[in-house]
């Protein structure tokens, strides 16, 4: 009886660390995987053994798998899939051994996904970074300086917003994938049944005397009269707000040079004295004003506002193009340039391939990022994503480009696009924003909401000082 | 001599149920064991790992950099205005939701416990958003409650009421957020009262109409006071998860600083700004504070017993 109680016990253990060893184990190999399945099919393919490519490619190199943290994205991931397995046929074939593992996140929870990697001392290689994180990450010593890698000739083959975008104090920390900029996008039948007439190339003005808000007062529709607009004339963003969009119309309120327009300090670290200026109060005023006192604005406006006809005019980047033609392609949109108060500006949106400091694998990641960053590479994000390409030459050769109202949408970056305020505390920085905006929209006093966030930004900043 | 040999078999006898009940102990023990490890890798390593970070400045890019001590702590309740508003903004919640639930619970159980035809169907209805996911739940009521598209506020005008801000204004957000919280949570807490009040004899019943007392009275001194254990395990699970949530806050209304709670604040602080070490340190606070309800609420379950 003794001797099988123990048996028992004994047997029970074991069975039970089993469990534990097979749950445990499992879990900690696929997680990666499941992230993305599409984004694995080129590792799936016989590296050298199949490359054509002579007696040097064919020599057996240890298979070199690249972890890249990146946004989860279907149709980027279809782009990355073909980008590799090109990739893997470069340089006859150098590169065959290397494939690539993905670990996608949805866009909120990328930040927080990388922080986790990076102290777990999970082993990644390649990161995708939003334009202004690129900065943080590199404050962090997360990313590497690729200053030597990059000839000054292979810097040129970007947009210089991009370039400056992924810099940070005399640093190149990655190259782009992708660029964004913003432009008035427009109903074209509620236009035509307002009887108004919009000149792209002439941007409407913000404020009371502006030009734009007749136009929205005209556009915006209650027909039943309760109040309650069926079409709002304007709409920028909601009902989450973010610097990326909500900032603009702020910082157009200052001339170039002067502390409105730039944004922040030029270390990046001060705020009370830019956020707050006179005329950014003056802009935040009006931008409340839009919602309560012209009526013209929703507070809360559905997903795809426009598009779903919801408000005529609203503020975006070219990606609304993409989603006309696949989910509303019965609704004829146009685009004119955006709105500003003295200096026209578009905030740019760049994504960075950055390099981890932990790569064991340098020298495949770079070649890798280079082949992404190149023309060659752009094209893939392009053909798939449809998003603003950052590569000057590429961009020259995509038709869409040379016709409006995406011609327009470059030619307004290139004249005006400024990257979003340069600080290792964007992400700090752009939550804040975002709970002083919701206030903002809220009817909170705007002045004393910009005045007090101006000083939560220079607390949050204390840390990096 | 005689008082020796009596003795023996007595001692004996006491080493073999010792034994057997050591054993009996040991294999139990082996039973438990994977949850007690479990808990120790899961729960108790991080608790522990939260209070050293919390002593720490740390964040999860850079790592540990300086010991601060209790800095963090002093911090909170003397430097951080956000974080006692954010206290604040949680015991509103709690406040709110946890009477109500159980109020609300003992009502709907009371409803669902009655033989009736159809009542299977009626407290599966009341279960269901018990176990859908919170965050589609969450998306579903942020389009229902939307002010200019919303359904509600379509039903609110369609009486002749004005559209409300459910989920923008500052002053309506946390009612809001109450009200959908109670609506995922409050099936849990019928279930559990209803499996009470079938634990209750019918002879408690029979007595009291044998006494005069009417519905109301029976419910009232019969009912309640046999729910006692189930009331107060309803409470306290209640509470502990009142004082956690996340999820509608995250969904719903992140950027509404009257709707930051407690948990949200100490997430923004660890993943947004990059202060785990002080975010440790709040989540320390909490688990004290939750620590303290909890001994305090199964203090008073247990005087009651006596």
């Amino acid at each position: 009886m003794k001797k099988n109680i123990w048996i028992y016990a004994i047997a029970l253990v074991v069975v039970m660390s089993m469990v534990l060893a097979a749950c445990g184990g499992g879990a900690a190999t696929e997680a990666p995987s499941a992230e993305e399945p599409a984004g694995e099919e080129p590792a799936a393919e016989e590296p050298a053994g199949e490359e054509p490519s002579g007696e040097e490619a064919m020599e057996e190199k240890e298979p070199v798998v690249l972890t890249f943290i990146k946004i989860a994205d279907e149709l980027e991931a279809q782009a990355f899939d073909e980008m590799v397995a090109a990739f893997q046929q470069i340089e006859d074939g150098k590169w065959s051994h290397v494939s690539i593992e993905y670990d996608a996140k949805p866009f909120a929870e990328l930040f927080p996904a990388i922080e986790t990697s990076v102290a777990t001392g999970a082993k990644v290689d390649l990161i995708q970074a939003d334009g202004p994180d690129v900065k943080h990450f590199a404050w962090n010593g997360v990313i590497q300086d690729l200053s030597d890698y990059f000839t000054e000739e292979e810097l040129q083959q970007w947009f210089p917003q991009s370039v400056e975008d992924a810099t940070y104090e005399g640093g190149f920390y990655g190259p782009p994938e992708v660029q964004s900029c913003q432009m008035l996008w427009y109903r074209t039948d509620y236009v035509e049944a307002a009887g108004i007439e919009i000149d792209p190339d002439v941007s409407l003005t913000y404020g009371p005397d502006g030009t734009g808000l007749p136009v929205w007062q005209k556009l915006t529709v209650d027909e039943d009269g309760d109040g309650n607009p069926e079409v709002f004339g304007f709409q920028n963003n909601g009902p989450f707000w973010f610097d990326y969009l909500n900032r603009i119309p702020a910082r157009t309120n200052g001339v170039p040079g002067s502390p409105t327009y730039e944004g922040v300090s030029e270390d990046g670290l001060t705020h009370t004295g830019y956020f707050d200026t006179d005329e950014a109060i003056e802009a935040y005023q009006f931008d409340q004003d839009l919602f309560y006192e012209y009526g013209v604005r929703s507070i809360e406006p559905p997903p795809n506002a426009m598009l779903a006809g919801f408000s005529a005019m609203f503020i975006n980047q070219d990606l609304v193009v993409g989603i006309q033609r696949d989910q509303f392609p019965d609704v004829e949109i146009d685009a004119a340039a955006p709105p500003y108060w003295q200096t026209p500006m578009c905030q740019t949106g760049s994504w960075h391939y950055g390099i981890s400091t932990t790569t064991e694998h340098f020298e495949e990641t770079l070649a890798f990022v280079k082949y992404a960053s190149s023309d060659e590479g752009a094209a893939f994000i392009w053909k798939y994503k449809n998003q603003f390409p950052a590569n000057i030459n590429f961009l020259a050769t995509v038709e869409e480009y040379q016709t409006y109202p995406r011609s327009l949408m470059a030619e307004f970056f290139v004249e005006f696009g400024k990257s979003r305020i340069v600080s290792p505390g964007y992400t700090e920085y752009n939550a804040l924003f975002g709970q002083f905006y919701q206030a903002l929209v809220s009817g909170g006093d705007v002045e004393e909401l910009t005045r007090e966030y101006a000083q939560l930004m220079d607390e949050a900043m204390a840390k990096y000082k | 001599m005689a008082t020796t040999t009596s003795n023996i078999p007595r001692v004996g006898r006491q080493r073999w149920w010792q034994k057997y009940r050591n054993q009996y102990i040991l294999v139990g023990f082996l039973f438990v064991l994977p949850a007690l490890i479990n808990f120790a890798v899961f729960r108790y390593y991080p608790m522990a790992w939260a209070v050293n970070t919390s002593l720490w400045r740390y964040s999860l890019l850079r790592g540990f950099q300086e010991f601060v001590g209790i800095d963090h702590y002093i911090r909170a309740f003397t430097a951080d205005t956000q974080f006692i508003s954010s206290m604040k903004a949680t015991l509103y919640y709690v406040l709110g939701k946890v009477p109500l639930t159980i109020i609300l619970g003992l009502a709907l159980a009371s409803f669902a416990n009655q033989e009736r035809r159809g009542m299977g169907l009626m407290r599966a209805l009341i279960f269901i958003p018990v176990v859908t996911s919170f965050v589609v739940v969450s998306i579903v009521w942020g389009m229902v409650l939307n002010r200019d598209v919303g359904l509600m506020n379509a039903t609110l005008q369609g009486l002749g009421l004005p559209r409300m801000e459910f989920l923008t204004s500052p002053t309506n957000v946390m009612p809001t957020i109450i009200g959908i919280s109670l609506w995922k949570d409050v099936g849990y807490s019928v279930i559990i009262l209803v499996a009470g009040m079938r634990g209750i004899a019918q002879e408690f019943y029979d007595a009291a109409v044998v006494d005069g007392a009417n519905a109301w009275q029976r419910f009232r001194y019969v009912t309640v006071p046999m729910l006692r254990r189930h009331l107060m395990f309803v409470s306290v699970i209640s509470t502990l998860g009142a004082f956690q949530v996340f999820v509608p806050v995250y969904q719903l209304a992140p950027q509404q600083r009257n709707a930051q709670v407690i948990v949200y604040y100490i997430y923004q602080k660890g993943f947004i700004f990059g202060e785990m070490g002080y975010a440790s340190a709040l989540s320390v606070i909490l688990l004290l504070i939750l620590l303290f309800l909890s001994i305090f609420q199964i203090r008073v379950l247990r005087s009651e017993d006596v």
